[in-house]
């Protein structure tokens, strides 16, 4: 089972700052395609493993597409039940990663689509940030820990402001670290449809948090 | 570069993605443009802020409760699979001849009795099959489906990979009396054989006979209403179980190439009546050679086929 990827450039000026524009492409196995095929071959805690492995990154995604963990973590079990149900049909056309994202993402815009009591609970929980609230998040979370940093937790409804269709790539992208080609393939849309969600994603938190950085904003483009 | 070429390159800029030639030109155009500087420093002091982001930690649990949940999603699939997996059954004369069901009738309106709740099996060319749900677990073609099919909820379900359509009908549910249109009366064990989908038709004295709207008055007294499959090429003359198998034993490889453009149920019900056949007759292990010794591939693939059918038999068989 193996696919091929693109590897992805460091972000000059805030990483590296003078990395190499060349893309690479290599051919590579499935790190996940011992558990799959032992999945697939009926072993028991094949697929839990393979949970364990990736519950990470899907929870990560989710929660930063859900806003809570509570709608997070009942997205990511949907995500994960969604993969046991239909996942052995996998033929490792792509990466197993890409393919648990892309059951992911369609979990997360299923669910907002559909719930709109969840969506009405955001707009609120978006009002009681604005009243100086935090967000519900369970006091095991890290996050909790610098959510009284301003920075943070303004950064974060920032994201929570975007419309689903701008965050999910910008998460994937600048949070998830994937590449430009895998997120076309998580979302299925085209790749230059990818970047430019990515810019505009990135233009809108830009603006939304320019005041906090202090800096000297010019919101209209030259 | 001018303003629109910044900003449909400053993505790339960011990533590092520029040529170097297009990057050259970029710098230069932020020496000259403090707007455009000051909008790649707040870009650049953004993204930091983005990817510097905590990464929120998993609840301790996580994939055991998600295991929990697979669980019993399990236990409650599987009552469908059961489902699938009788109209696959019933296509098998084994299980058709002793057919069991207490009423399915097809796609006409009548009527003698009402019962609470009915599996209403739609197939696409617009018949209708209607199975009653008693109480304490259905029962359909002779096969048992657990109880807590009870619990699924009303409404449509599609099945995966099914030529029908499911739902549940909340009654009181007018149960169909089996109409008078009777044609083409097959033996049992030729009919299913040579069939695709479902229609329905009754059974008496292991013949079946389909119903259709072309042919009326003729159904036999006490004869019990089964849903069966659609393509019925009654009338061709076909070979015996044991002229199969010894074309099977004279060329393994022709029988599995033929075999494989058939439907995947088809395939199952012959591998499941010939490996009978050959099991009975004790030829079992000289089919599974002929095909494992076959220069064919497919040919080989079914002598695992068999194998595993054979197995099957063997489990049920004492039942």
């Amino acid at each position: 089972m193996s696919f091929e990827m693109v590897e992805r450039g460091s972000m000059a000026g805030v990483e590296s700052g003078n990395s190499s524009s060349r893309r690479r492409r290599v051919v590579i196995e499935d790190p996940d395609a011992d558990l799959i095929r032992a999945w697939k071959d009926g072993e028991d805690g094949a697929f839990e493993q393979l949970v364990r492995r990736h519950e990470r990154r899907v929870f990560g995604l989710l929660m930063r597409m859900m806003g809570t963990r509570e709608e997070a973590e009942d997205v990511a079990q949907e995500t994960f039940l969604s993969l046991h149900r239909h996942g052995r049909r996998f033929r490792g056309e792509s990466k197993f990663s890409t393919f648990v994202y892309r059951v992911a993402a369609n979990a997360a815009l299923n669910r907002r689509r559909t719930l709109g009591r969840s969506r009405a609970r955001v707009d609120r929980l978006a009002v009681r940030h604005a009243a100086g609230d935090d967000l519900p998040y369970s006091p095991r979370d890290p996050e909790d820990a610098t959510s009284g940093t301003e920075l943070t937790a303004h950064v974060r409804q920032a994201l929570q402001r975007l419309s689903p269709a701008l965050r999910m790539p910008v998460v994937l992208y600048d949070i998830q670290g994937l590449a430009y080609a895998e997120i076309a393939e998580v979302l299925s849309i085209a790749e230059g449809t990818v970047k430019s969600r990515i810019h505009r994603a990135r233009q809108a938190l830009r603006v939304e948090l320019s005041d906090l950085l202090g800096l000297n904003d010019k919101e209209s483009s030259p | 570069m001018n303003h629109s070429g910044i900003q449909d390159h400053m993505a790339d800029y960011l990533e590092g993605h520029l040529p170097l030639e297009k990057r050259a030109l970029f710098d230069a155009h932020l020496d000259g443009c403090s707007d455009c500087l000051a909008e790649i420093r707040s870009m650049q002091q953004t993204l930091t802020l983005l990817r510097s982001l905590p990464e929120p930690e998993v609840s301790l649990g996580f994939s055991e409760s998600v295991m929990r949940r697979v669980h019993e999603a399990e236990s409650r699939v599987s009552w469908m699979e059961s489902l699938q997996g009788a109209f696959s059954l019933l296509m098998n004369p084994r299980v058709l001849a002793p057919v069991s069901v207490a009423l399915i009738a097809l796609g006409i309106i009548g009527g003698a009795g009402e019962v609470e709740k009915a599996l209403v099996l739609e197939v696409p060319g617009g018949s209708l099959a209607t199975q009653t749900l008693p109480t304490d677990g259905a029962v359909l073609a002779g096969i048992s489906l657990p109880a807590h099919s009870q619990k699924l909820a009303a409404g449509r379900t599609s099945v995966p990979g099914a030529s029908f359509q499911i739902r549940l009908q909340s009654g009181p549910v007018r149960v169909p009396e089996p109409p008078p249109h009777l044609i083409n009366p097959i033996p049992l064990n030729e009919f299913s054989q040579y069939a695709r989908g479902f229609r329905g038709g009754v059974v008496k004295d292991d013949v079946f006979y389909e119903l259709t709207e072309g042919n009326l008055e003729a159904r036999p007294q006490g004869a019990r209403m089964v849903a069966v499959p659609s393509r019925v090429r009654a009338q061709e003359k076909q070979p015996s179980a044991e002229e199969w198998l010894a074309r099977l034993k004279r060329n393994p490889g022709d029988f599995a190439s033929a075999l494989s453009s058939s439907t995947l149920a088809e395939q199952e019900l012959w591998i499941a009546n010939l490996a009978r056949h050959a099991r009975q007759r004790g030829e079992l292990p000289e089919i599974i050679t002929a095909l494992r010794q076959s220069p064919n591939q497919r040919a080989n693939l079914l002598a695992e086929d068999f194998e595993a059918a054979s197995r099957g038999q063997d489990s049920s068989g004492h039942r």
